[in-house]
């Protein structure tokens, strides 16, 4: 047999295999595992809310609460400077003043 | 608080396809340890994602797609590991080489084991490309007939045989580099 041959005999051998290889037979514990295994990736999922769920609404509340804050600055501004238009406005008219006279109320 | 009541559905489900999804997961891993935790993680899946299943193919061809993708994603994630240590063991961090060619590549006029014939095999099958690895796995796989790797691949019957055809071929490609060194 020259090498050639022997070559070939060797690669039908291996690929012979191919029609032997191993089953496995079914395993009756295998549900048990899984059922397992399904309890284990529950309780993990119940873990980490149980821990990020504090976190999150402590963080909620501080946000709307300098939300809050930022707001009623804001609003206080905005009154007094309404208040201030206001009181230009009138005293415009009292003196009888042009829009752009009233400027001359304006305090920088 | 127990799991919800489609479990005995379930139960059915795992009785019914166990042996044929573990079969696919050891035909692509090759180790008992590993095929277990595979075929264990391929059937969670089975179990979240059942309220999904839009029955656009069977069942059963669902679960064995998602059992052919698992093996498929872990033989990924091995071969990036093993490209990692290699890396590794180039810059000579790691002493601990382990020698990956056959003791029959020493001489291959010798008669070789079957384990040995095996794992030269096993590793012959992991050069093909995944498809061709895919189509070959499966055929060999009791039970499997051609018309049902073509549903769980999502391919034609004759786009099947073709690729198992093609895989037979760059098999014996591959084994001949091997025996004729």
């Amino acid at each position: 047999m020259n090498k050639k041959e022997k070559t070939e005999q060797e690669i039908q051998k291996t690929l012979e295999l191919l029609d032997h290889m191993e089953q496995l037979p079914p395993d009756h514990s295998f549900y048990t595992r899984v059922m397992a295994r399904l309890d284990e990736e529950r309780q993990r999922q119940s873990v980490f809310p149980a821990i990020l769920k504090p976190a999150f609404l402590t963080a909620l509340i501080v946000i709307n609460l300098g939300t809050a804050i930022r707001h009623f600055r804001g609003s206080e501004a905005t009154r007094q400077t309404d208040s201030q238009q206001e009181l230009i406005e009138v005293l415009s008219r009292d003196l009888n003043l042009e829009a752009y006279q009233s400027n001359l109320f304006t305090i920088e | 608080m127990g799991l919800p009541d489609r479990t005995s559905d379930f139960k059915y489900i795992v009785e019914t396809h166990q042996e044929k999804v573990r079969n696919i997961c050891f035909r692509f891993v090759n180790n008992h340890e590993d095929t277990d935790d595979l075929a264990q993680e391929v059937f969670v899946q089975v179990y979240e994602s059942l309220g999904h299943f839009r029955k656009e193919s069977e069942l059963t061809t669902w679960i064995y797609r998602i059992a052919v993708n698992e093996s498929l994603d872990f033989l990924r994630r091995k071969k990036r590991k093993k490209r990692f240590a290699y890396l590794i063991s180039l810059v000579g961090i790691d002493e601990n080489k382990q020698g990956t060619v056959p003791a029959a590549a020493e001489n291959p006029q010798r008669e070789l084991e079957n384990n040995e014939r095996k794992e030269i095999l096993i590793r012959a099958i992991g050069k093909l490309p995944e498809a061709q690895q895919t189509a070959i796995t499966l055929s060999k796989i009791e039970g499997f007939r051609n018309k049902e790797i073509a549903s769980v691949m999502g391919i034609s019957l004759s786009a099947v045989e073709a690729l198992i055809h093609r895989a037979k071929k760059n098999l014996h490609k591959l084994l001949y580099h091997y025996f004729r060194e």
